[in-house]
């Protein structure tokens, strides 16, 4: 199977850099980091993700609107993960890791979680 | 004598907001005032506080990614940034202050007068985070 492509925006240089080595040591996926909010636009039209992981607090620009951003543009169907240190684990395990049906991982991310996740609203799981 | 010791509280908790804000500024004046009235009378133990801060997210969270950030939710944000400071959250503070300047900013109106507030929090964290507990716990230690 080709590696499914994965965008990361997220400012943490570290966290982005953590997701890229994880997810591409697996072989089932190639992975572009963004850690500029105001870039994510553009890196997608370049990469056609096929799924996101979203920040959400963000310096200049937050995940909501960035996802908004996407979704005006032809992403209108992209699956998101949001990725939030605002929550605790046990906060959003409570939530079935989801709020109102949108996914979301809280960091730290164990790799192995969120690879799992990942595989999980592509489908494949 | 429950009448009397209601209105003695309320003119002491009226002279400290008052003496706050004129020791303090427009900048930490009114943060200082609002983590005085945050939760006031309930003795914050920290692992309550983070799992009210959880529930208390959820909605925010749920505005932020809808991209639906209206003056409610700002004041969440601003509650999530004082709620994380008395909890000694440094990381969460900046984080609440990063997206409520952001957002406070394009809001606009009188949300602009907040603009200060959310950058002196975001420049020190550190200095809001003891100045919140400090003040939070000398109140509930009276």
């Amino acid at each position: 199977m080709e590696p499914r492509r994965v965008l990361v925006v997220d400012d943490e240089v570290a966290f982005t850099n953590l997701v890229k080595l994880n997810l591409e040591k697996t072989g089932r996926f190639t992975v572009r980091e963004v850690n500029d909010p105001t870039a994510a636009l553009a890196a997608a039209r370049e990469f056609r993700p096929q799924i996101m992981l979203l920040d959400v607090i963000m310096p200049g620009r937050d995940g909501g609107q960035v996802l908004a951003e996407l979704r005006a543009n032809e992403f209108t169907h992209l699956p998101v993960i949001f990725v939030t240190a605002t929550l605790t684990q046990r906060g959003l395990q409570q939530r079935d890791n989801e709020i109102d049906g949108v996914p979301f991982v809280a960091k730290p991310v164990e790799p192995k979680k969120l690879i799992k996740r990942i595989e999980e609203v592509l489908g494949y799981s | 004598m429950q009448i009397a010791n209601n209105t003695i509280q309320r003119d002491l908790a009226e002279a400290f907001d008052n003496g706050l804000r004129l020791r303090y500024g427009d900048t930490f004046g009114p943060l200082y005032s609002e983590v005085m009235h945050y939760r006031a009378g309930n003795f914050l133990e920290t692992d309550e506080l983070r799992g009210s801060l959880d529930v208390e997210a959820v909605p925010v969270l749920h505005a932020i990614l809808n991209n639906k950030v209206e003056p409610p939710t700002l004041l969440g944000i601003r509650s999530l940034m004082i709620g994380c400071a008395i909890a000694g959250d440094q990381d969460a503070v900046f984080r609440w202050a990063t997206i409520g300047l952001n957002r406070a900013r394009d809001w606009g109106g009188e949300w602009t007068e907040t603009i200060p507030q959310w950058e002196a929090v975001q420049h020190d964290p550190g200095h809001f985070v003891l100045y919140a507990r400090q003040l939070k716990f000398f109140l509930m230690a009276i």
